[in-house]
């Protein structure tokens, strides 16, 4: 819309040059969509011509009768505020408006070539289709043991260059178990394998390292790197996310178990969505479902006062990872023009962040079904007998009023064992008892009667005409609307529950908490069970949203603006949940108007943001209704238990009265056991229940002892819930584009789909398109997605890409070396099932691979980067080898898998502090360190260990100071020396120099040759003394496994 | 303890085998891993006194008598969206003014030793930015960018010149104060090579520096390093000789030498009482004396050629829960800014006049800037809060003008309305006292090339001398 007529391209240019960014920069932060001072927006040219308080802001061809120019010039009102605009900038105002005001039509203004955006791709080998190709004919035949060998060789000898002589075996096979499980190997092993001459000890070797549960831990690790895996989310206060350690355990299994690469594509992006999820029968895990943890390791802002520029920035994000690490492309560059580079627009930027903004930031229930489902059925079975023996006990009882009530003052009590206020003015059952209790004097029952029932009538009638003009309902929990909302979690049913559910407490003497009414309710059967129940995605247009919720133990109800995971009170409206009476709760929404929004009920399990001090994992909530409205007050209540007393002739004595209270307390539990019962007879039960006029207890009630004791059995067996971050489904929208990048000047929507060079449809139907997305990568027709996987396994194991760019695909990447050997690889893989290990496998089994460092003169001068791979690249270890060695080298390495993270030793400063895990990390492996963002761990930092904040497929590889500083004199370091040296004094060897061969062989993988042996000889033995007393000085043999760390040969790989 | 022990110095020309004399007097002889500037810089080095919280403008260096007048009254403009939603009327500063020096600059009764340099300092008042809470603030006016993952200034400057002094990195960050709300990642080098990144350096801790200090005697380390030394060159003689494994070893050297080059810097003991004095150190008040600390320990890196330092803020004794954020009244500001104004004032106008003294002013620049300012209007009966839309910041060195006034915000100092300036325009103006073309240090990373200014900045030439 509101494109101007005519207008000419030079026109338009001259717009986007000169008028836009001024608008954009000095006008739109307050006269735009949402803030509109004095009424006018400034970001369309309708706006414009329809102007604001003071009337239309332009005047085409008229800049004189223009309002904007009038105050751009400081005729009048002087705007922009943040300082008069330039001259120039005034000048080309007035130009612009004389010129008519020309304003591009949005919809097309993003186009930037006549060439269609696959043609554009066509263009650019990546794009190209993965080419099918054999490998080439070479001279030295001899030479080529795998296809691979022959392309490297063939690049060789049209280099004239011959390949070096194979690594000698210790060499070999330190290189393939770092490359393959990230640790050194074992003595034994290089024993073993420099022993073994038969041709297939490689092999086997090889077979060996990919079946170890190690090599999961290792290459989860080059996973993480790209996803920027995180356990907390950053800015003021790092905030922890939940259970994402769970996505690290996920990897290592996945990887352990070689998840067909393609498989893993689906589950990261739609795990949750897939018809037949992979389930792991071991631990009883639905793994498909913990894929989309990646997408949480988001970097929030705090408390964003903009929070729709917080969900730009996490969108944004998402985007850079996906695209950077499944398809080797930055689409993130589209947010705010079409990609200067790549055939990527800005389009393709804003049809994805439909996909991913139409996605929820939560967490998933993991467990299967079957499994936290424990005991459901007969559960259910012995609620209904609690059901009936209560109404029998009930119907027995007749409640004695003028005995047994409690004095109108005394608050009853609420929840189990809690106070709350109740409300005033109730009209609880009681209301009409205690006013006809004193009547006036001189007043007739019947009159005080007719005098209180008439005041309780007018009262309720006044309350239905003001709720009903005062408030917009937009949701009722209880009935059909239910099945609007989004529900996850084992706890809510596939129905919202009539009036008249309870639970079953599960210590303390009370069978029930009470009656409730109708409503959603996640933990009727186990407060143990998960729920989150979400509202569809609406804009908020109203001062205040109420909710008429109920719960405990914190569990929480709250409305999410824009997405913003993490809200909890403040500008964020939020409330913990802590009363187990139905009841309206207002949220201030003024300061959000105009964001979009939807209301969520969450466990306290199930938050997004864990309050401190949650205990068992139980919690509760309820909610029956939503309203919309701008006053300051929540809805009068409607559901007034003393009106059942109304119905029928008028009670002329107190004794009467006492006997329709009687008959109303009859009814309602005839109703409630034949599931009749409504809203405000449940509520005239539950007053009973609560305030123990009703019989409550199993010492009053023998025959249900056993059937709770059942219970709570039962109960207790049900295992809580396990969570993992997720994106979870909520209502689906197309993005509007945000002109220039600029998420305050919205333009049209643009349909969800994937890129348009890669041919991708608009996803239809009401799913994220997520599914969809998952599809269009994990796809063989894809020509990104296996090769970029493949050139990273190749980048792995050789130390450099073929495409040495691995993040970078596109034309300002890095050409391929070898493309024919990538595409081949390629195919390779996926006609493999896209396997991992099989890929690993070839490429390790390779003569290239096997080669020694060794160069030939001719190489080091013709190709002194080593592109063409004459011989083995020298590579240092990545930090976690250097720390996972040190600790497997000095004995200490404790080999338990998974779980929650170690938390990080840390002896400088760090905001907010933390806790300060143990100087050795538990002696666990480094994946297993927990990792914060705003306190990484020290020692892994200097040796390149990569922050959290994108992808990160090539890490750097550092050389600094700081790392001789650290195997010098860090404390674990040299802890680790004492501990290795420890276990030395103890059984390493029958003479010092037999100690010190084994532990040469132990650190390095290699026997010591006469000189080292030597060399090590003399610099222990300064101390002095005897052989033996040297055998036992401890001090010496520190010394030396302390030097041991600092040699080169232990950092580096050759 | 022997006698016949050498020096560290001596022991590494002596050391003909072992630990590489030939490396070292390579070392020795280049003397210098600066790069060559784009053009003639002014001056060397930075200094950025971080005021982390947010310092009120309108209480210190931009006056509004309009906060007297209108006390009490609700704001004439637009308010924008405030983090904690209490917005109160007009608030007057608690502070008079009083005009300073030649240039007749006015400054509020918390600062009076900065006041006294009035004509020493370039005022800007119109500064802005895009972050309206602490940890997107910190890191945009640390890096541009209001997230983790990007470089910040010192770590571009120090990839632009590199260092002059071999045995120091090149960023320093003294860290007797808290780390601003974001963390640590603010200092990093973000995706430029880690060896950009700051160096934390503690003044108050054990260990100046993590791991600098080390665990075994002088000799002993020395033999372990000649050990080590002999064995990697059997490593590197084996092969053909890698680069980075040389570096590797060239480390160990360089890494020996800031274990002394290091506690050198930290001694105090050589400076006089005076100068002591002048920095505050004598200060009754704990938080003076260790901000002094690390303005005396800043001139003296300057003196070492390190290309960027960066002061922290100490917590306010009186709430210690604000470490991060020391200068954030919410409430209480009156309170709060008089103990924070008392922990820098005089140490930061110390700075100045032992620069001046020591000719090391001409070639050093001292930023003084919190992550924005604080609202004309109150926050609660007593507090301000966030205002990134116009605050002051001044500059005080080589290259820039003196006793001058740049900008200004509107009559109550919410909105800057003349000449408004970006962190991008502020960094870009730096890196051109230091001969850098903000436009031509870039970092290519994934597929873009990056730089401190991101796709903004313009160089600010009306602030030079």
């Amino acid at each position: 819309m509101g494109a101007s007529a005519g207008a000419q391209t030079g026109d338009l240019d001259f717009f986007e040059k000169s008028i836009r960014p001024v608008l954009v920069q000095s006008c739109q932060a307050c006269h735009a969509a949402k803030i509109e001072q004095a009424g006018l927006r400034l970001d369309s040219r309708a706006a414009l011509l329809k102007g604001g308080a003071h009337g239309p802001a332009i005047v085409p061809g008229d800049p004189s009768a223009s309002l904007l120019i009038k105050a751009i010039r400081h005729e009048g009102p002087k705007m922009p505020l943040g300082g008069k605009l330039k001259p120039a900038e005034i000048e080309a105002f007035e130009t612009w408006v004389r010129k008519g005001a020309p304003w591009p039509n949005e919809a097309v203004a993003a186009v930037v070539s006549t060439k269609s955006i696959q043609d554009r791709a066509q263009e650019h080998w990546a794009f190209r289709p993965v080419a099918q190709v054999t490998p080439p004919a070479v001279s030295a035949r001899h030479w080529v043991r795998t296809p691979v060998d022959a392309f490297i060789l063939s690049k060789l000898e049209m280099a004239k260059l011959t390949p070096a002589p194979a690594a000698d075996p210790a060499t070999l096979l330190r290189r393939v178990t770092f490359d393959l499980i990230g640790l050194p190997p074992r003595p034994e092993e290089v024993d073993a394998f420099v022993k073994d001459s038969s041709p297939e000890a490689y092999a086997k070797a090889v077979d060996r390292l990919l079946k170890s549960p190690r090599f999961g831990e290792h290459w989860a690790r080059h996973w993480m790197d790209l996803m920027r895996y995180s356990e907390s989310h950053g800015s003021q206060g790092d905030f922890d996310l939940p259970q994402a350690w769970r996505y690290r355990d996920y990897l290592i299994r996945a990887l352990n178990q070689d998840v067909p690469y393609d498989q893993l594509i689906r589950e990261h992006l739609a795990g949750d969505l897939l018809p037949n999820p992979r389930i792991n029968r071991e631990d009883n895990i639905n793994e498909s479902v913990i894929g989309t943890a990646h997408l949480r390791m988001v970097e929030y802002g705090y408390v964003p006062v903009d929070a729709l520029d917080d969900q730009f920035k996490v969108v944004d994000n998402q985007i850079d990872v996906i695209s950077k690490a499944f398809q080797g492309l930055t689409v993130s560059c589209a947010r705010c023009h079409d990609h200067k580079f790549d055939p990527i627009t800005q389009k393709d930027f804003y049809a994805l962040y439909g996909i991913l903004a139409s996605s929820r930031h939560g967490q998933s229930v993991i467990d299967t079904p079957e499994h936290i489902d424990l005991n459901r059925a007969e559960l259910a079975k012995l609620r209904s007998q609690v059901r009936g023996e209560l109404a029998r006990v009930w119907l027995e009882a007749k409640p004695n009023l003028s005995a047994e009530l409690p004095p109108p003052a005394a608050a009853p009590p609420v929840g189990e064992g809690k106070k709350a206020e109740p409300p005033r003015p109730d009209y609880g059952p009681l209301e009409l008892w205690r006013e006809l209790k004193d009547l006036s004097p001189g007043e007739t029952f019947l009159a005080g009667w007719n005098r209180a029932a008439g005041a309780l009538r007018k009262e309720l009638d006044e309350r239905r005409v003001y709720n009903a003009k005062e408030f917009r309902s937009a949701w009722k929990l209880d009935g059909a609307d239910y099945l609007k909302w989004f529900r996850t979690g084992n706890g809510l049913p596939d129905q919202p529950a009539k009036a008249g559910e309870f639970y079953v407490l599960t210590d303390g003497d009370r069978v029930v908490n009470g009656i409730y009414q109708a409503g959603a309710y996640p933990h009727l059967l186990s407060r143990k069970h998960s729920g989150v129940l979400q509202s569809p995605r609406f804009k908020i247009e109203s001062d205040s949203i109420c909710v008429r919720v109920m719960g405990g133990n914190l569990a929480w109800a709250r409305i999410v603006v824009e997405n913003y995971a993490i809200g909890a009170g403040g500008i964020f409206p939020s409330t913990n949940l802590n009363d187990d009476v139905m009841r309206w709760v207002r949220f201030d929404t003024k300061y959000r108007r105009g964001s979009y929004a939807y209301v969520e009920m969450a466990t306290v399990e199930d938050r997004t943001r864990r309050p401190a001090g949650v205990a068992d994992g139980r919690s509760h909530f309820g909610i029956a209704e939503v309203v919309f409205h701008d006053g300051e007050k929540p809805p009068k209540e409607e559901v007034v238990p003393a009106a059942l007393l109304l119905d029928g002739a008028a009670p002329r004595s107190a004794a009467e009265l006492s006997d329709r209270y009687y008959a109303v307390f009859r009814a309602c539990v005839e109703a409630w056991r034949a599931g009749t019962i409504s809203n405000s007879q449940a509520a005239f039960l539950d007053f009973f229940v609560r305030n123990e006029l009703a019989p409550n207890s199993m010492k009053q009630i023998l025959a249900l002892a056993a059937i709770i004791d059942r219970y709570r059995q039962l109960e207790a067996g049900i295992p809580v819930p396990r969570r993992a971050p997720a994106v979870t489904t909520g209502t689906s929208f197309d993005q509007p584009l945000f002109l220039r990048g600029n998420h305050m000047n919205p333009g049209d929507p643009v349909p969800r789909r994937y890129l348009e060079a890669l041919g991708s449809q608009p996803c239809n139907g009401v799913q994220s398109g997520r599914l969809e997305l998952a599809g269009a990568i994990a796809s063989p027709a894809n020509p990104l997605s296996s090769r970029v996987i493949a050139n990273r396994i190749w980048h792995h194991l050789f130390g450099r890409g073929i495409v040495r760019t691995v993040d970078n695909f596109g034309k300002n990447g890095d050409r391929p070396s070898h493309p024919e050997l990538l595409d081949y690889l390629a195919n390779r893989f996926v006609a493999d099932g896209w396997s991992i290990k099989a890929m690993i496998k070839l490429l390790v089994t390779s003569n290239v691979y096997q080669l020694s460092s060794q160069a030939s003169a001719e190489a080091a001068q013709g190709d002194s980067a080593n592109v063409l791979l004459q011989h083995a690249r020298t590579r240092r270890l990545p930090a976690e080898s250097i720390r996972d060695s040190i600790l497997a080298v000095s004995g200490e390495l404790d080999a338990t898998m998974y779980g929650a993270g170690i938390d990080v030793y840390y002896t400088g400063k760090t905001e907010g502090g933390g806790t300060v895990g143990p100087l050795d990390g538990a002696r666990r492996r480094s994946v297993y360190q927990r990792i914060k963002r705003n306190a990484q761990n020290p020692f892994l930092e200097v040796f390149d260990s990569p922050k959290p904040a994108s992808t990160r497929g090539q890490r750097d590889s550092t050389n600094v100071p700081a790392q001789s500083l650290t195997m010098l004199n860090d404390p674990f370091v040299i802890d680790q020396a004492a501990k290795w040296a420890g276990r030395m004094l103890g059984d390493g060897g029958i003479s010092v120099r037999d100690r010190v061969e084994r532990m040469f062989w132990r650190a390095l993988g290699r026997r010591a040759t006469a000189d080292e042996v030597a060399a090590s000889l003399d610099y222990i033995a300064r101390s002095g003394g005897s052989e033996t007393e040297l055998l036992s000085n401890q001090q010496a043999w520190q010394d030396l496994a302390h030097s041991i760390f600092n040699f080169k040969e232990f950092l580096y790989l050759r | 303890m022997s006698k016949h022990y050498l020096s560290r110095r001596e022991m590494l020309l002596r050391a003909s085998t072992g630990f590489g004399l030939t490396a070292f007097n390579s070392l020795a002889a280049a003397g210098s891993g600066a790069k060559k500037p784009h053009f003639e810089p002014k001056i060397k080095s930075v200094i950025f006194c971080f005021m982390s919280g947010g310092v009120s403008h309108v209480d210190s260096f931009d006056p509004k008598p309009r906060l007297t007048v209108d006390a009490g009254k609700p704001m004439p403009m637009p308010v924008k969206p405030t983090m904690f939603n209490d917005v109160k009327g007009i608030m007057p500063s608690p502070w008079s003014f009083k005009n300073y020096g030649q240039c007749g600059m006015p400054v509020s009764e918390l600062f009076p030793h900065m006041g006294a340099c009035a004509d020493d300092l370039c005022l800007i008042r119109s500064m802005t930015s895009t972050g309206n809470e602490h940890a997107q603030g910190n890191y945009i006016i640390h890096t541009g960018q209001p997230f983790l993952g990007f470089p910040n200034a010192g770590a571009w400057i120090n990839y632009g010149l590199g260092s002059e002094n071999r045995n120091l990195p090149g960023f320093v960050v003294l860290a007797s104060g808290g780390v601003p709300l974001g963390g640590i990642g603010m200092y990093g080098s973000g995706f430029l090579p880690a060896e950009h990144q700051a160096s934390m350096f503690y003044p108050e801790a054990q260990e100046a520096l993590n791991n600098i200090k080390p665990k075994e005697t002088d000799r002993e380390q020395l033999r372990r390093l000649a050990f080590i030394g002999a064995m990697d060159r059997k490593y590197t003689g084996q092969s053909q000789v890698d680069p980075q494994v040389e570096t590797a070893i060239r480390n160990y050297e360089t890494a020996y030498r800031m274990q002394t080059a290091i506690p050198e810097l930290m001694e105090l003991r050589g400076e006089t009482e005076a100068t002591r004095r002048l920095f505050g150190m004598d200060s009754s008040n704990a938080a003076t004396a260790a901000y002094g600390k690390q303005c005396l320990l800043a001139r003296r890196l300057v003196e070492r050629g390190v290309r960027f330092i960066e002061l922290t803020c100490l917590m306010r004794p009186s709430d210690p829960g604000q470490m991060g954020n020391p200068w954030d009244q919410h409430t209480v500001l009156k309170e709060g800014h008089t103990e924070m104004a008392l922990q820098v004032d005089q140490p930061i106008a110390g700075l100045i006049k032992d620069l001046k003294a020591r000719g090391l002013f001409e070639q050093t620049l001292i930023i003084w800037a919190g992550e924005f300012g604080r609202t004309p209007f109150a926050q609660g009966t007593n507090g301000r809060d966030h205002n990134p839309f116009g605050f002051s910041v001044w500059l005080a060195g080589g290259g820039v003008k003196r006793g001058f006034i740049h900008g200004q915000t509107d009559e109550l100092g919410y909105y800057a309305v003349e000449n408004p300036m970006t962190v991008y325009d502020l960094w870009a103006t730096v890196q051109h006292l230091l001969g850098i073309d903000h436009e031509k240090l870039t970092y290519r990373f994934s597929g873009r090339d990056y730089r401190l200014s991101d796709v903004h900045g313009r160089v600010i030439r009306e602030l030079f001398s």
